[in-house]
């Protein structure tokens, strides 16, 4: 029996061979690299990504929040309110012999610049339209009274300075309350004929009637003077002013962190295909895109990035334009790296017939129908 | 017909597991092996005789674990690495990779000669396990989307257990002429088999698509699985309403043997074994599937951050797993599984010069659906003491080169047999998983002589 046993055990045994080339002992390589000819999977639609998200960014919306505005179907106005002109009511009196009647008294001519905003917009490449101009006067009196008259209005051009404007109007009779009309003094539509915003309004033989016994009247009041505010809005559009001028701002190269973690993957080529949807009446043309690595991101010559000017199309809310892209990222020697940002080239003008689209928050642009394909794998995983 | 069609048919045949059972053939070699007639009815024994446990555990497979590992210069590596291309991982794939593997517990056996007929009885307990993998599932994952419709049918599992209750009869029809046969009942107990009849993904720029088609069956021995409102399986609850006790259905087999000794020290021996089939009655009957699509995510400027984009993500993905969520039905639960039809030819010719020396051949031939097996072995048996009995062979088949050894060692009444078939390529450390596609076979048994 001793001897029986072993014996046994061996015959169990002998052929129980293990296959010393796969001995895991020593450690095994878990590093796979997964469809490693091609895969594609859709990514789907993103968006939109519109100029409302814009304005209420922390940087440039805190800027233009204070200067932009929106009516109620999202379009963009653009709207300031100045005081351009005070007029003393002693002045008044002082110069006027009869103050027992009403009287119309004759004003100076006075100018103002309309707005400083709106001449910022067309010096960056775009036009504005819809221009509405109203004059409000506060009443520094105790009593209501009814003001009126007519007044002369010239627009001088931005760039020229010539007149492009001269028009005469009857001053609205507007019965003021001790503080501001809500009624305007003027209301002035700006044709869009004139093509821009004017430099300077020149209000010019303008008469402002006045009630009678002003001396009297003024006598309880705490304020003396009448105040002028003017009221400018208009819409902003990208007009014909060819290709706005990004060079200026150092804005037709602009760099964006961006952060993909994909080097852990060893990607060797990705190509994603998608439509953009641009309700944006810009047309925007990208000269180059590169993508940067390294903590300190900076251009990676190693990446290929086939997109060359790329035109994306622009339309409007009713009509936007669909631009199909193509992007190939290809890493020329090894595999892509971290990325750490991207630098985009691109030029922006005015899409072909939308030059007139006045801008709204509802503008933007849609990513529709992503998808990625990946070639030569994905890998993970390493040496245990 | 189209590879796809084979594989379906492949997958509705319950291919993911055969009714297989892999004999102990070198117990035609062994003199005085009790419990030969399992390997032929024809044999009888010398003596009356008693068999405590036996225990007999084969494994088949025709992909091995060398189709998976590759050693390299900078060590092992798994087929899923950039170093092995991808063509020489899928030409190690068969069409589909199978594993088969089943036991036989035999609780006790007894022979006694009566009425010069030489009678068996058994009791054993059977099982099998298996699945299956198509080769198209590793060729997607290796290297994806080859063309935009990718069949993934073909993936099963199952498993079985079954009581075998045998008789058998064998008899002497004169000097050189034996024939007998074993007729065997077969209870089931347990069963569980899952079959995939569809399966396709489809990969495009627009489109990921899943198309599933699987049935699952489990027998309710233990209880009846409960469904919920939609008609799904809670897989946390089962009852005992409408619970089938054992058997779980009901199966025969017969086994049939011929031995002629036409010359003295010549034995040639034919066996027909387990020809028959198990009416399984699967209680709990389940339908998997149906279709789920991923187009995309439609993302507003808002979700652009990790936790909405993965909340998003992990929706979508419950979508593809809910396909695998069972919806039971209670229709069809019956299920016919046929039996493996064993063919054995065994020759044995002993020495004329020294009866303890015998050499012989073998042939095989097992008939399983999806992975028919067949084999032939050169074989030499010798006896140097009464006590002692070693046969070893070798030879070829479907699953490439084989080998056997088996000893019996006999101490008074008692009688030990240990038996182990195996294939070349060794296996895995620690896990004994073949190197190479394999027929393995292992048996340990001991019985008494009356």
């Amino acid at each position: 029996m001793r001897k029986t046993i072993p014996f046994f055990l061996c015959v169990l045994l002998f052929t129980a061979c293990e296959n010393k080339l796969y001995d895991t002992e020593d450690g095994l390589n878990r590093e796979v690299t997964l469809f490693e000819e091609e895969i594609s999977v859709p990514i789907g639609n993103a968006g939109p990504f519109n100029l409302e998200l814009v304005l209420q960014s922390p940087k440039v919306g805190a800027f233009l929040g204070t200067v932009l505005t929106t009516e109620e179907d999202g379009t963009i106005v653009s709207k300031t309110s100045n005081s351009f002109y005070k007029l003393s009511v002693y002045e008044i009196i002082a110069k006027t012999p009869d103050l027992s009647q009403p009287f119309s008294y004759p004003m100076d001519n006075k100018s103002f610049t309309p707005s400083g905003i709106a001449n910022l917009f067309q010096t960056f490449g775009f036009s504005v339209v819809d221009q509405h101009l109203k004059v409000f006067v506060n009443n520094p009196l105790n009593k209501p009274y009814t003001l009126g008259g007519d007044i002369h209005v010239a627009c001088l051009n931005t760039k020229t300075y010539e007149t492009v404007y001269n028009q005469s109007f009857p001053l609205a009779d507007i019965t003021v309350e001790r503080s501001y009309s809500d009624t305007p003094l003027l209301t002035l539509d700006i044709p869009d004929s004139i093509g821009s915003c004017p430099s300077t309004v020149e209000l010019n033989g303008w008469s402002f009637n006045l009630p009678a016994n002003l001396d009297q009247e003024i006598r309880y009041s705490s304020k003396t003077e009448f105040i002028f505010n003017v009221d400018y809005s208009c819409h902003i559009t990208p007009g014909e002013n060819g290709e706005i001028p990004l060079a200026m701002f150092g804005a037709n190269k602009m760099s964006f962190n961006l952060t993909l973690p994909v080097a852990s993957y060893k990607l060797k080529e990705v190509e994603a295909s998608l439509k953009l949807e641009n309700t944006l009446p810009l047309q925007v043309t990208v000269t180059g895109i590169k993508l940067m690595t390294g903590s300190k991101p900076a251009v990676d010559e190693n990446l290929l990035v086939s997109v060359e000017d790329l035109v994306i199309k622009g339309g409007s809310l009713e009509t936007p334009g669909i631009t199909p892209v193509t992007v190939n990222i290809k890493a020329l020697e090894g595999t892509i790296p971290d990325i750490t940002g991207v630098q985009v080239e691109l030029g922006i003008k005015a899409a072909p017939g939308f030059a007139d689209t006045c801008l709204s928050i509802k503008q933007g642009v849609s990513v529709k129908s992503a998808s990625a394909t990946l070639r030569g794998g994905i890998t993970f995983g390493g040496n245990e | 017909m189209s590879k796809k069609m084979i594989l379906a048919a492949a997958a509705l045949m319950g291919a993911a597991l055969c009714l297989n059972a892999q004999t102990f053939q070198e117990g035609f070699f062994l003199r005085g092996y009790n419990r030969a007639y399992q390997y032929n009815p024809a044999i009888v024994g010398d003596n009356d005789f008693i068999g405590g446990v036996q225990w007999n555990y084969g494994l088949q497979n025709n992909v091995g674990v060398g189709a998976f590992l590759y050693p390299t210069e900078d060590g092992l590596v798994t087929a899923f690495h950039s170093s092995i291309p991808a063509e020489t991982f899928l030409g190690n794939l068969p069409d589909l990779s199978r594993f088969q593997g089943e036991f036989n517990a035999g609780l006790i056996s007894y022979g006694f000669w009566k009425a010069n007929a030489f009678h068996t009885i058994d009791i054993s307990v059977r099982g099998n396990f298996g699945f299956s993998l198509p080769a198209n599932l590793f060729g997607f994952i290796k290297q994806g989307a080859v063309t935009t419709k990718t069949d993934l049918s073909g993936t099963s599992f199952g498993g079985n257990l079954f009581v075998e209750l045998a008789y058998g009869y064998g008899r002497k029809l004169n000097d050189w002429l034996s024939i007998g046969g074993r007729a065997k009942l077969l209870l089931p107990m347990y069963g569980v088999n899952y079959d995939v009849s569809r399966m396709d993904l489809t990969t495009r720029e627009d489109k990921l698509e899943l198309q599933l088609r699987g049935d699952l069956y489990m027998t309710n021995r233990s209880g009846t699985m409960h469904t919920n409102d939609q008609g799904y399986w809670d897989l946390t609850k089962m009852t005992s309403k409408d619970k089938l006790g054992w058997p779980s259905g009901c199966g025969a087999a017969l086994d049939l043997g011929l031995l002629a000794t036409p010359a003295e020290g010549l034995t040639i021996s034919l066996s027909l074994l387990d020809f028959g089939a198990i009416y399984w009655y699967y209680g709990n009957r389940a339908s998997v599937g149906g279709t789920a699509t991923f187009e995309g995510l439609d993302v507003i400027y808002e979700q652009l951050n990790g936790d909405d984009l993965k909340d998003m993500l992990l929706a979508d993905g419950k979508d593809f797993l809910s396909l695998m969520r069972p919806i039971g039905y209670y229709d069809d639960n019956w299920r016919f599984q046929k039996m493996n039809l064993n063919a054995n030819l065994g020759v044995k010719y002993e020495m004329p010069f020294y009866r303890r020396l015998a050499i012989g051949a073998t042939g095989r031939y097992i008939g399983s659906q999806g992975m028919p097996y067949w084999e032939g072995r050169g074989a030499l048996e010798i006896n140097p003491v009464d006590w002692l009995d070693i046969t070893a062979n070798l030879g070829g088949g479907t699953q490439g080169m084989v080998f056997g050894l088996a000893a019996s060692v006999k101490f008074h009444h008692f009688n030990l047999t240990a038996g182990w078939e195996d294939g070349f390529g060794g296996t895995l450390r620690y896990w004994r998983i073949p190197v190479q596609r394999n027929f393995r076979t292992l048996v340990v048994g001991i019985s008494y002589n009356l």
